[in-house]
């Protein structure tokens, strides 16, 4: 991860005007774009203050650590999820690791901003663009790439029920379909602000089958790693949009 | 029903195969749209009747079907056919 440093003018600054820091926000947006860092305005908007107070010296972009698998060797193709949950928004850590091509699929350009190596494609532009986008992934997963999407409120598409937590969720059908005609697995990916640094988790990719099966699978990860309790509450009320 | 040419006869084969019983061969009209407001194909499996085009014929569809108001047996057909 490339780190951009954080001057003690700054973090004054944002200490005893908080207010302002939008300003700072987009002072710092600008150049951390042109740097290629990983965060997002909005969350620095958030969570400036505080990462400056606890981490006066600590280097910007905020540290980050992914568990379960190591991202430089995780085997393209692959599709990876993720939900409306945590901070899904800050995967680009993540993205800048992975050993190929990441094209994102989002509903509205609002996932994840401009990063070097990484295509975005939004699919909230009525069926042709659902269309077109579903083209893209399928010839980057063909030529071995990485696919990124989340499978929540995903608007007009066709969906697939999940059981989990006891309940029914509708979850969209496009990763279970793209894996299903290119043979690429899913990986599920839950990222977390945790002990004051994101912690991003990678999951054990499903092969790919029929989309029951592989959503089963889905469930049985996520109720594995979401025992009772306020992180399982926010996921439901993020499933259940 | 499609079956003005031997490209759109194909096409139909093609659908009726991939989705067998799905569709009654009646339904597979020219401007039928292949989306949601015809015969009901999401997008991914757009592409994968895209792609089985695509196998059959041997050449990659132009980025301009996608720019396309709506997808159709007929506009698919053009697109192979050379039209």
């Amino acid at each position: 991860m490339r780190h951009v440093p954080f001057s003690p003018r700054m973090v004054w600054l944002v200490r005893h005007w908080p207010r302002q820091s939008f300003v700072v926000a987009s002072i710092l947006d600008a150049t951390s774009r042109r740097l290629g860092s990983s965060r997002h305005p909005w969350y620095f908007r958030r969570r400036v203050t505080a990462v400056a107070t606890w981490h006066p010296r600590q280097a910007w972009p905020f540290p980050c650590r992914v568990t379960g698998a190591d991202p430089g060797s995780v085997p393209p193709p692959m599709i990876l999820v993720s939900f409306h949950f945590g901070r899904v928004k800050s995967l680009g850590p993540l993205f800048e690791q992975l050993p190929g091509k990441v094209l994102i699929l989002e509903h509205e350009k609002d996932l994840s901003p401009p990063r070097p190596g990484v295509e975005r494609v939004t699919t909230g532009g009525g069926e042709m663009a659902r269309i077109a986008a579903a083209r893209r992934a399928a010839d980057l997963l063909r030529e071995d790439g990485f696919v990124f999407m989340l499978l929540d409120r995903g608007g007009d598409t066709a969906k697939t029920p999940i059981a989990l937590f006891d309940r029914t969720f509708l979850l969209s059908s496009g990763a279970f379909q793209l894996a299903r005609i290119t043979g690429a697995p899913i990986m599920p990916v839950i990222a977390e602000w945790r002990e004051g640094r994101l912690e991003i988790m990678l999951g054990t990719p499903i092969a790919p089958t029929e989309e029951a099966a592989m959503a089963n699978t889905l469930a049985s990860w996520l109720e594995d790693r979401f025992p009772e309790g306020d992180r399982r509450s926010r996921l439901i009320r993020a499933l259940a949009g | 029903v499609c079956g003005q040419t031997d490209t759109g006869l194909s096409i139909r084969e093609i659908i009726l195969g991939m989705w067998p019983g799905r569709f009654a061969p009646t339904a597979l009209r020219d401007d039928v749209s292949l989306g949601e407001d015809g015969l009901g194909l999401d997008s991914v499996e757009v592409v994968e009747l895209i792609f089985a085009c695509e196998d059959r014929w041997g050449r990659r569809v132009s980025e301009q079907l996608f720019t396309s108001p709506a997808l159709t047996i007929e506009r698919l057909s053009q697109e192979f056919s050379g039209r």
